[in-house]
């Protein structure tokens, strides 16, 4: 009996040592992991969607602002999960990780303030763009029926090419001969008869709109679309696969304590005939 | 070939008006996509008969519509038990410091979930300094307040709780009475199994604010492909309603609540209105930014019909007034009566249905 129950004891022990070792060496948390790296590779997805967004609503493809909430608040969302949520990277000991964290966090935030003065001028600049159709149609058909004034006309066309010259390139030097007819246009209006004056004063505030606007929509898209986002976003998931390297590397203990643990038994296993012989 | 440019004194006032509406349409074609200028190919032109501004049928394409259709109640998969926890709570008047209010006294069903004031009064026996927002729709609405904070709903909820104007009663005091209240208890026992907490009150107010969803008005059943949902006046409406630029900034699922954007951009409505308060300068009292100043959460539009008075200080008592006003300071101009009356049969069309009936 107590031949059968010693061996049954020592095979037991092993087997559970040998659970308990193999149990420890399996990336425990992997499905954390997973999760982390997850949210890394969501945050660099949404951002980028966010960017392709801006470029969008400026060319006018996109015309309604929700998706920039909706991806703001899902980086927001998911910066929060990985400094306290499932998936947390925040203080585990890796200072590098927490840096790059808090900075993600600070460049999210003050994206999210310069897309509100985004939204807002290029509201105002479509407002504008939008208007200007109608009102120079409705300027030909009354103010303007039966005027003669050609310098005017052509001053008006000037001031429109002007304009689009400078939405579309951005140079200054269109930007400064759009607004020298715009002025020159809201000289003359004075001297106009009451109605033309408005609708000419009105014309001219407008393209004036347009081009402030579309300064300050320009300005913006380039801080918006620049890579301090994208390059933290990388930097960090760098540094967290650096610190789950690492981390694997140091949980080796126990995978030495299981190499070992096979050894001893192959040793056994090799022995036990001769041990076996000598009895 | 460079074709010789026509001598300019040749050119009469139809020439002009021709050449400018061609550059003005590059204008407005700089920023517009590919996909819409085929679509405008197909556009029928006519005269709108009061101002020569053009008014077209669309042909609709959703995809580059401004607006988009509100997503259907059954979409939201929303818990029952938690939308009917926070309804109880967004209607109990003893959860307030004094027992005389709730969330409800502000924001009724029947009035478009505000309460038709131009400002409600408050529990510290003042009005409240601006009007009060309209709560149908929250859950799509993506900044919150006429300040425009992007917080979620739950926050919200507690901020209104706590404020000295809301209903003054700190979150714990809040948690004690729902404790001691063995309704409550048995309520939130059913749908929370660490009971009664103030997470978990936060969460069944912003369930019930989610539900408060009013999808299928006609103008949804339109933008879903329903062209006969809105008469040919409305449909005109409409077209001014983007023609005249209000879309720029009233866009999106909830026709705004997504942007900020100033009072006045051709004067300043405020100035111009007089007795200028703080509450009047809008974000700069939140950024202290001189460029703030006067600038609002772009109002939702929808079941705007019944949710007047109307702006940030509810001053204009009825959407002739309001309309008018934006044309005139958003865009420098008096709008033509004939055009304002067109633009607000369009947004009688966004009233929307609640609990399945219409509003």
């Amino acid at each position: 009996m107590q031949k059968i129950t010693k061996p049954l004891l020592v095979s037991l022990v092993v087997i559970a040592v040998a659970t308990y070792v193999y149990i420890m060496v399996q990336p425990g948390k992997l499905a954390l992991h997973n999760k982390s790296i997850d949210l890394l590779r969501g945050l660099m997805q949404t951002n980028a969607e966010l960017n392709a967004d801006i470029v969008k609503i400026r060319q006018g493809a996109l015309k309604n602002y929700d998706s920039l909430e909706v991806n703001l608040r899902k980086l927001e969302q998911k910066v929060d999960q990985l400094k306290n949520g499932e998936g947390k990277i925040y203080k585990l000991g890796d200072s590098d990780i927490d840096e790059k964290l808090d900075k993600l966090a600070a460049l999210i935030g003050n994206k999210g303030d310069q897309i509100t003065t985004f939204k807002l001028h290029n509201g105002l600049m479509r407002n504008s763009l939008d208007y200007l159709p109608g009102a120079l149609n409705d300027m030909y058909q009354e103010e303007l029926k039966g005027e003669n004034d050609e310098v005017l006309h052509r001053r008006i066309e000037d001031a429109l090419r002007f304009t689009i010259m400078y939405t579309i390139k951005g140079e200054e030097k269109w930007r400064r001969d759009a607004l020298a007819h715009i002025n020159w246009i809201r000289r003359v209006a004075v001297e106009k008869p009451r109605n033309l004056k408005l609708a000419l004063r009105s014309f001219s505030d407008h393209l004036e709109v347009v081009i402030t606007s579309s300064e300050k929509v320009n300005d913006l898209i380039n801080t918006l679309s620049d890579y301090s986002t994208s390059n933290t976003e990388n930097d960090l998931y760098r540094s967290y696969m650096n610190y789950y390297d690492r981390s694997l590397r140091q949980g080796s203990p126990y995978t030495t304590v299981l190499y070992a643990l096979v050894l001893l038994l192959a040793l056994y296993i090799a022995i036990r005939p001769l041990l076996k012989k000598e009895d | 070939m460079i074709k010789k440019k026509t001598p300019c004194h040749v050119l009469g006032a139809a020439a002009w008006k021709t050449r400018c509406l061609t550059l003005v349409a590059a204008l407005v074609a700089v920023a517009t996509p590919a996909h819409s200028q085929e679509s405008d190919k197909s556009l029928n032109y006519q005269s709108s008969g009061t101002t020569g501004l053009m008014v077209f049928d669309p042909g609709l394409n959703i995809d580059v519509e401004p607006i988009l259709p509100l997503p259907l109640t059954e979409s939201l998969n929303l818990n029952p038990k938690k939308v009917a926890l926070g309804e109880k709570l967004f209607n109990d008047k003893s959860l307030s410091a004094d027992g005389k209010f709730a969330c409800e006294t502000c924001h009724l069903v029947d009035k478009g979930m505000t309460d038709q004031k131009a400002h409600s009064p408050a529990i510290d026996g003042k009005d409240r300094d601006l009007n009060t927002p309209t709560m149908f729709n929250i859950g799509e609405m993506k900044l919150l307040t006429w300040s425009g904070k992007r917080s979620n709903l739950g926050d919200v909820a507690e901020a209104v709780f706590k404020s000295k104007k809301g209903l003054a009663i700190e979150m714990p005091d809040l948690v004690k009475r729902l404790e001691a209240n063995a309704e409550y208890k048995s309520l939130f026992g059913a749908v929370y199994d660490n009971g009664v907490q103030v997470e978990n009150v936060k969460d069944a107010i912003a369930e019930y604010m989610r539900s408060l969803n009013t999808p299928n008005s006609r103008f949804d059943k339109y933008l879903r492909g329903d062209t006969g949902a809105l008469t040919k006046e409305e449909r005109e409406g409409y077209q001014l309603f983007k023609e005249y630029g209000c879309s720029s900034c009233h866009q999106g699922v909830n026709i705004g609540g997504n942007m900020m954007a100033p009072a006045g951009i051709f004067g300043n409505f405020i100035k111009d209105r007089g007795n200028e308060t703080t509450a009047d300068l809008g974000l700069y009292n939140k950024t202290g930014n001189l460029g703030d100043k006067y600038v609002f959460r772009v109002p939702t539009l929808r079941n705007i019909e019944l949710t007047h008075p109307y702006l940030h200080d509810g001053s204009a008592d009825s959407l002739e007034k309001a309309v008018d006003i934006m044309g005139r300071y958003m865009l420098g101009r008096d709008l033509p009566v004939s055009d304002i009356d067109l633009i607000v049969k369009f947004l009688k069309t966004l009233t929307g249905e609640y609990k399945g009936k219409q509003l």
